[in-house]
């Protein structure tokens, strides 16, 4: 719990918004209204919160599926991630950006969830070669082909693609959220990329 | 390729879209998640941790012990306070002559009023040794006020009885020396001592002045004044040694040869006006100067006899000694009335006086002194009295029962309860009761808690305002 640095924070975070204020950098307006709202939610105001529910509440949601692949899963991993990040928010370090660290969290229920189902992940392609997959519902048949492809994905690989082009994280921040070092992520990366192309090529 | 490359990221981005969009988040999320967040106080809580609480707590030690040792102090000063206060009242009784108790005095000081038993005491239980110390103080007539000479010059060698050489015009043996002795025996039978006593004192030509003893039958004390020639002095003291057990002895001498020798010169010059006066009368031939001759005769007589009388008493006194002799018996022989003394802290001081008196009446023994003294915030009482000694560890034990005992102290020859006569054995006791202190110490306790708890408040109030404060500003 004890983390000297953080007794400066709040004087640091004053010093910064004052900076970005007077300097007028528009652009991180919204960081900053976020972290203002991190800051009332480490206070306990809850209201605080909702705005970061809302912000982040696809992003999370889209995270979760693709990894869980199943909806009243997911919306319930969702909540859960958010209710963590809620009694977890005390010790995230403001300045920081959040979608990271929620998608870590998000990934961890994820994976938590997908270990406690002690099934594969694989229940879309298999529904996709039962049919029962709607291919013409607003999808291109060329859409459908990735998704196939991906879902051929290892899970390992899956999860890297969905960190990186779904949930637009780093891969720094990637290899973060799933605790791995960020040459594994990078590699796991090339290599699903290879992957996709082989099979959307062939 | 790098074009490839590209468009495949793409491709693979709008799949993703695409399926993630069949499980969109659901509309009403916030409402879901909202009730199983944690209360608002849990979330303070939560939040005070890591260097908050450290600062929190730290600053609540210091004002908690600053709180209580401030508390203190002043609760200490309070105490000490009660124990220097100012003495508000003192109510005293004494015990009158058939045991009953009235109320006699009104005080507002108790410096004297042990003092003045202690010494009375002390002059019934020993009259012997103002003797011994002070024979000037016998009640015999009085020499006048002692000549200088006497007291200011050295005295003759107590061992040899030679004079020193300050006064060459008397002769060695012509010293006027008064010897006076005070002995302490301890014998076996204080009747059959003061028997060889008397036997002794004859048989060395002396006398016995005084002999008394007391303690019933059996006495348990005696005291005698023999005067022996002043030649058999340190024979007289040799045999009374013999009698018993030497506990202790003094011995003095006085040197009176000033004295006497004034006495003569001045008898000497009374004389010699005498005389004149009545070769006066006889050539007197008018009834008024036979008359003025005559009163002024009668004057010098009156005077001439004093000075003989004193010369002679002083002369009777240098040739015979003065021996005071105490007798006692030897210790633990006699049943010695136990005494006992008792502090207690009480609720009630007045209560517990009145209950002590009552246990001591309904023990058959009687009060001698109460004193109740009322100060600033405590009171206390001082009871002495005195029960049977058999009665004594009841009484004891019950007023005991009465509050927290602080000291207690019984002195008794062990022997309690086994003899007859201890039915007949006054114990004395003396009660002290004073207040709870304990009460005021809680009372400090609770005042410096208190004091703390609003301290640590005050200061934890102030945090939070300035805490507030900043995060409008902020």
């Amino acid at each position: 719990m004890w983390r000297f640095p953080k007794a400066r924070e709040p004087i640091a975070l004053m010093a910064c918004i004052i900076i970005v204020k007077d300097t007028g950098v528009g652009r991180e307006d919204s960081l900053i209204d976020e972290q203002d709202a991190i800051r009332r939610c480490q206070i306990g105001d809850r209201e605080s919160f909702r705005p970061i529910v809302e912000r982040y509440g696809s992003v999370l949601m889209g995270t979760i599926y693709l990894m869980v692949r199943d909806r009243a899963i997911s919306e319930e991993l969702v909540q859960e991630t958010f209710v963590r990040a809620w009694n977890g928010i005390a010790t995230f370090r403001l300045g920081r950006p959040l979608k990271p660290w929620l998608v870590r969290i998000a990934v961890n229920q994820a994976l938590n969830a997908n270990a406690r189902r002690q099934t594969p992940v694989e229940p879309l392609s298999a529904a996709n070669e039962g049919g029962a997959a709607d291919p013409g519902f607003g999808q291109s048949d060329e859409q459908h082909e990735v998704r196939q492809a991906l879902s051929r994905l290892s899970a390992d690989h899956r999860r890297v693609v969905v960190l990186r082009y779904f949930a637009d994280l780093s891969t720094r921040e990637a290899a973060d959220a799933l605790g791995i070092r960020e040459g594994t992520v990078k590699s796991r990366l090339a290599r699903a990329l290879e992957q996709l192309r082989e099979i959307l090529g062939s | 390729m790098s074009e490839q490359h590209e468009n495949t990221e793409h491709r693979v981005r709008e799949a993703l879209l695409a399926e993630a969009s069949e499980a969109p988040a659901p509309q009403d999320l916030w409402a879901r998640v909202e009730p199983r967040l944690e209360r608002p106080a849990a979330r303070a809580l939560g939040w005070l941790r890591g260097w908050r609480l450290a600062v929190g707590g730290a600053t609540a030690a210091v004002v908690l012990t600053l709180g209580g040792a401030g508390a203190a102090l002043i609760a200490a000063d309070q105490f000490s306070g009660g124990e220097d206060g100012a003495l508000l009242a003192e109510r005293q009784w004494r015990g009158t002559d058939d045991g009953s108790l009235g109320a006699i005095t009104v005080n507002d000081t108790d410096v004297d009023l042990y003092d003045t038993d202690g010494k009375q005491s002390a002059s019934a239980d020993s009259p012997g040794e103002f003797l011994a110390y002070d024979p000037g103080m016998t009640g015999e007539p009085t020499l006048g006020p002692v000549p200088s000479p006497a007291l200011e010059k050295p005295s003759t060698d107590l061992v040899t009885g030679q004079p020193s050489s300050w006064d060459p015009q008397v002769p060695a043996g012509e010293r006027q020396v008064i010897s006076h002795a005070s002995i302490d025996l301890e014998v076996g039978d204080v009747n059959a001592a003061s028997t060889q006593l008397r036997g002794l004192v004859q048989s060395l030509g002396g006398f016995v002045e005084h002999i008394s003893t007391s303690g019933g039958p059996n006495p348990e004390y005696g005291s005698a004044v023999v005067r022996v020639p002043s030649d058999r002095f340190p024979d007289a003291i040799d045999g009374i040694e013999r009698l018993g057990k030497p506990l202790g002895q003094t011995l003095g001498q006085r040197d009176v040869t000033g004295e006497a020798i004034d006495l003569e010169a001045r008898l000497r010059s009374e004389r010699s006006t005498e005389e004149s006066l009545l070769k006066l009368l006889d050539r007197a031939v008018s009834v008024s100067d036979v008359l003025t001759v005559e009163r002024e005769l009668s004057r010098v007589r009156a005077d001439i006899e004093r000075l003989q009388g004193q010369l002679e008493f002083l002369q009777r006194s240098v040739a015979l000694a003065t021996i005071t002799v105490s007798f006692v018996l030897p210790p633990g022989s006699v049943p010695v009335a136990p005494s006992a003394t008792l502090q207690l802290e009480v609720e009630d001081v007045e209560y517990s006086a009145d209950l002590v008196q009552e246990l001591v009446n309904g023990a058959g023994g009687a009060m001698s002194r109460v004193i109740i003294r009322t100060r600033q915030d405590s009171e206390e009482a001082y009871l002495s009295f005195s029960v049977p000694a058999s009665a004594l560890h009841g009484t004891l034990t019950s007023i005991a029962v009465d509050g927290v005992v602080l000291h207690r102290e019984v002195e008794s020859d062990g022997r309690l309860g086994q003899g007859e006569q201890d039915e007949d054995l006054q114990a004395r006791v003396t009660v002290q009761l004073q207040t709870y202190r304990d009460t005021e110490l809680w009372r400090s306790i609770w005042v410096s808690v208190a004091a703390g708890l609003l301290a640590f408040l005050g200061v934890a109030g102030t945090l939070a305002l300035l805490f507030r404060a900043r995060r409008r500003r902020a």
